[in-house]
């Protein structure tokens, strides 16, 4: 055994080693590696987890990630790229003896299309910044995750980030054309095209969501949609959370296709109106905010159409935004209600298990009597249109065992997302946060296909190792933890 | 199974018009069946090509000589269809039309209308990632599909996908499976994202006095945030052809035609009808038409659809392809194939999927005229480097097979087209699923 302070020595010394390597590939300010430079690179925004990594790394152009990665092939060091680390499953949580490549020096848009309503941009570009870009030419970018204002588009396509607005505009798989890549043997490849379709496999769909597994995204082509002409947004209050469970999925059943649904319960909405004083009904179970966008006339029969809908679902009241300015307020009660759960609780554990809609209101009884059972409060505010759950669990991490206690809880929800036929995460991926939900949702063969698909782009899992996909003898130790008289987890369920 | 010749033959080409003499035939009802056959031609290294109704165009359903055809025809149950999450369960055979006939009771429709739709199959659609003119509006079956079941090349069953609208858990193998054309996995079951359907639907013909003009109004068009549901274009050669065929009510000056249809309220038809026209009101109309009922309707389409039987009636033969370009490169393709047209002597026709700049491009030709059959393979390749000059894609909806395998690695790189082989390696390394077919 080494004591601390020798191990502490060797690793000082292995970071000047490598340091001197990568210098002579790198400006050397854009290589990082004394403890105190590293560790904002710690954690992402699951800050459960914290690890530094040996070295951190800034390229600025492609031949540099191209160099890095190939540097780091030939020393078989463990590869972490990171975009604004905020991302809420642990993905870009370094690696202790690994590299962190950080990518927010490739932070410029290359392009407005307008002709072909697109835009290049680099990886690092923050998410709205594309929005703010191309919007003097009436054009945006559709999918817009809370975090947009911070969240970098390299992150939003590893992690295929979804928002508000996907209901109606899809997710990010559904907004890009083209992405270039950078494989660990140092290749650049260009991944799809500026034209609808391309033939071979869908490799496009395959990147989106893997979590930087695969490669590193050095460019991204993105879909630009026209601004509507005009959005409008309701809200309806209800007395018991059920009733507002159900009528999302009355409102998808009747046909209406809102541009966002979005529900929030007792906690959550008290949490909001205390910070932003958003104008919510304090004493409602749950609300919906169901908006419509499109065409003046449109906009103004979809309204109609909402509200009766809403009435007949047994709303205790519904109320449509008076103008622009009420509308705002309306979203920004929701758009802020991580940050106001925040004021409220000393931590909380955000999950993000998705079910079929027709399920809502059953989950959401059975996450409250979970929450009573653990003595943990839980506030709900979500993507209800897509049955996209955000469980925000409170706890206090000062409390002894209150983390693992909410650890548990969040496990035992992904697995009742599991039951009811959903997924363990609508939008902030696997990460390793989930990694052991992911031996509930797959069965071996599953997992290992997603193995034999991460060989052919990694055969050495030098990139983002120990994230996302959990290997067998992983699922194994998991499932002997969850064996019931020798039964596993949930057999019964129908898989699909 | 069928294994007498007579019988097989029939199973051994597709629209094409190729054809191979495959060893057997094999008829699926279940997904355990699919399994056994899959781990058995595995076992004994027999290469196996599963069938819808073989109605492709580019061969990828023409077997392997000496290996057998599995047909799906058979599984061609509904297993649910269920509005309230917005998805259906079907089995692979089922009728792309049949399915539109069940759901349209639900008051929804599934978006991919391949025009063959009274006879193709979803797993045809799926494996081939083949779409219609809705594509433009409401995406392919990429776009419209939430999960699969299928078998690997190694006899594995596999699930892919979720239940939900969302999901982001592990590599995305449905969509890597969709557009495969069976190299991957035989698709056993596909759980399906359904649309809800418009009310209101109103057909528009505009004219233009060239290809410029019309190129200016699709990208008008798409940039105002009212996507029509189905935006299609003809050329003058096309409109020159149509017109020798059919007397129609057509300004002779024009030189370029879009088609527009819009969908939506009712209510609000007539305000989504009026924007897109405006839209569609860039110099060099001649002549802008919103159909006011049925028979109009009708009337205005009747360009567009004499235009199959004109080509029937013009050439004996056409090599009928399928590219793509960016939307605002759509007047330097069709002045390319003009000029490619003249300098290797072969009549071109255009028209196509105009919203996403999905042209199919004709080669009309007399195949007994070996010199004409000579250049016109020429002037094909010289029209894929056209396409790939201009930043497009050599297929849009109809897929690879055969038909276009050689040219697939003038688009793909070489390291990307060893990835694609290699993740192929993967899912069926002893290649026994459509050998030969979609990557060279
Ligand atoms: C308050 C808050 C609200 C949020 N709301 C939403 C929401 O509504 N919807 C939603 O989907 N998510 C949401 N998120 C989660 C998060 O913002 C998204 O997952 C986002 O896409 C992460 O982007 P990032 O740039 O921060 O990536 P990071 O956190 O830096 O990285 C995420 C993952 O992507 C990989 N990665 C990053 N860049 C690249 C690259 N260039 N190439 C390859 N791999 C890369 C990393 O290795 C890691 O695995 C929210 C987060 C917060 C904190
Ligand atoms: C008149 C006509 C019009 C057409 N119009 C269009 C159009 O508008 N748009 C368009 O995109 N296409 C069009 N096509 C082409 C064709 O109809 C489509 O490609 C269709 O999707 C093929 O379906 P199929 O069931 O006939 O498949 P097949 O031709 O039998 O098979 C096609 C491919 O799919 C594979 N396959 C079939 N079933 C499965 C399965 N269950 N699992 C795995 N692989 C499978 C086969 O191996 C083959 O590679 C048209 C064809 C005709 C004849």
């Amino acid at each position: 055994m080494h004591s601390p302070d020798q191990s502490s020595q060797q690793r000082a010394s292995r970071r000047k080693d490598l340091a001197r390597q990568f210098c002579r590939i790198l400006p050397t300010d854009s290589v990082l590696y004394h403890e105190d430079e590293l560790r904002p690179y710690e954690c992402d925004g699951l800050s459960a987890y914290r690890r530094v990594p040996l070295i951190a790394l800034l390229p600025e152009t492609i031949p540099q990630v191209q160099e890095t990665l190939r540097l780091c092939r030939k020393l078989r060091l463990p590869v972490v790229t990171r975009g604004a680390g905020t991302g809420l499953s642990g993905g870009a949580v370094p690696h202790e003896d690994g590299v962190l490549l950080s990518l927010t020096k490739f932070n410029r848009i290359l392009q407005v299309d307008v002709a072909n309503m697109c835009a290049r941009v680099q990886p690092g570009v923050r998410n709205l910044a594309i929005s703010e870009a191309a919007r003097p030419h009436g054009l945006y970018y559709a999918p817009d995750p809370s975090s947009q204002i911070a969240c970098s588009i390299g992150g939003n396509v590893a992690e295929n980030a979804g928002g508000v607005h996907c209901l109606k505009y899809g997710l990010t798989v559904h907004n890009l054309l083209e992405v270039t890549l950078v494989t660990i043997d140092g290749e650049v490849l260009t991944i799809g095209s500026g034209g609808l379709d391309s033939p071979g496999y869908d490799l496009l769909a395959l990147l989106t969501g893997s979590e930087g597994m695969l490669g590193v995204v050095v460019e991204v082509l993105v879909k630009l949609l026209p601004v509507p002409e005009r959005a409008q947004v309701v809200l309806a209050a209800y007395d018991r959370i059920e009733q507002a469970g159900n009528a999302v999925a009355e409102l998808i059943a009747a046909g209406i296709l809102p541009a966002g649904l979005e529900m929030m319960d007792n906690p959550a909405i008290r949490a909001a109106e205390d910070f932003v004083h958003a104008g919510y009904p304090t004493q409602a179970a749950a609300i919906l905010l169901c908006e419509v966008d499109g065409t003046n006339a449109e906009v103004s029969e979809e309204i109609l159409r909402v509200r009766r809908l809403l009435l007949a679902s047994g709303a205790s009241e519904v109320r449509t935004a008076r103008d622009e300015a009420q509308r705002q307020r309306f979203w920004a009660g929701r758009k802020s209600a991580f940050p106001a759960v925040g004021r409220i609780s000393p931590d909380y554990y955000c999950m993000d298990g998705t079910i079929p809609r027709k399920h809502l209101g059953q989950v959401l009884r059975e996450i409250g009597r979970m929450s009573e059972e653990f003595g943990l409060r839980v506030a709900n505010v979500f993507h209800a249109g897509d049955g996209n759950l955000h469980p925000l669990i409170l706890y206090d991490a000062n409390k002894p065992n209150e983390l693992e206690q909410a650890e548990q809880l969040g496990g035992k929800i992904l697995e009742l997302c599991v039951q009811v036929g959903g997924t363990i995460t609508g939008e902030h991926g696997v990460g390793l946060e989930k990694i052991n939900q992911m031996c509930v949702q797959f069965p071996p063969a599953e997992l290992e296909t997603f193995h034999a698909v991460k060989a052919v782009f990694d055969p050495e899992t030098l990139l983002n190792p120990g994230k996302a996909i959990p290997t067998l003898a992983r699922c194994a130790e998991f499932g002997a933890m969850h064996v019931h008289g020798g039964k596993l987890p949930f057999p019964e369920l129908e898989r699909f | 199974m069928l294994t007498d010749a007579a019988d097989c033959w029939v199973y051994g080409y597709d629209n094409s018009r190729r054809q191979t003499l495959p060893r057997a035939v094999v008829f699926t009802t279940t997904a355990e069946q699919v399994r056994a056959v899959v781990a058995l031609c595995n076992e004994s290294q027999l290469p196996l090509t599963a069938r819808g109704r073989g109605t492709g165009t580019t061969g990828a359903s023409v077997p392997d000589s000496g290996g057998i055809v599995l047909s799906l025809e058979r599984m061609n149950r509904i297993l649910a269809i269920d509005p309230a999450n917005r998805l259906a369960r079907v089995e692979p055979g089922v009728a792309n039309q049949d399915l539109q006939d069940a759901l349209s009771h639900h008051g929804f429709f599934w978006p991919p209308d391949p025009t063959s739709a009274a006879v193709c199959t979803i797993g045809g659609n799926l494996a081939y990632n083949s779409a219609g003119p809705r594509a433009v509006k409401y995406g392919t079956p990429r776009e419209n599909t939430l999960g699969l079941s299928a078998v690997t090349g190694l006899g594995i069953p596999i699930h892919t996908g979720v239940n939900t609208t969302k999901g982001v858990v592990g590599y995305d193998l449905t969509r890597l499976i969709i557009g495969s054309e069976g190299t991957l996995a035989v698709i056993t079951e596909a759980t399906l994202k359904l649309t809800p359907v418009a009310q209101g639907k109103r057909t528009l013909r505009a004219s233009y006095s060239d290809i410029h003009s019309a190129a200016e109004a699709v990208a008008a068009i798409m940039a105002q945030p009212l996507t029509p549901c189905a935006l299609e274009f003809m050329d003058a050669s096309a409109i020159a052809m149509v017109r020798s065929f059919a007397a129609l009510d057509l300004d002779p000056q024009a030189r370029a035609l879009l088609m527009i249809e819009v969908d939506g309220a009712e209510e609000c038809m007539q305000e989504i009808a009026a924007a897109v026209s405006d839209a569609a009101r860039v110099q060099g109309l001649l002549d802008l038409r919103m159909a006011s009922d049925e028979a109009e309707t009708a009337a205005l389409w009747r360009t567009r659809k004499a235009l199959s039987p004109a080509l029937r009636n013009v050439a004996p033969k056409k090599i009928n392809e399928d590219v793509v370009v960016p939307v605002s490169r759509m007047p330097e393709l069709i002045g390319g194939l003009d000029r490619l047209s003249r300098e290797h002597a072969i009549r071109i026709v255009n028209f196509g999927h105009a919203g996403n700049g999905n042209i199919h491009v004709n080669l009309l030709l007399d195949p007994d005229d070996p010199q004409q059959v000579a250049s016109a393979q020429t002037c094909l390749s010289a029209v894929f480097d056209l396409v790939l000059a201009l930043g497009g894609t050599l297929s849009g909806e109809h897929g690879v097979g055969l038909e276009k395998r050689d040219f697939v690695a003038r688009e793909i790189e070489p390291a990307t087209l060893q990835l694609m082989r290699a993740i192929r390696d993967q899912f069926d390394p002893n290649h026994i699923l459509n050998p030969g077919k979609c990557l060279p």
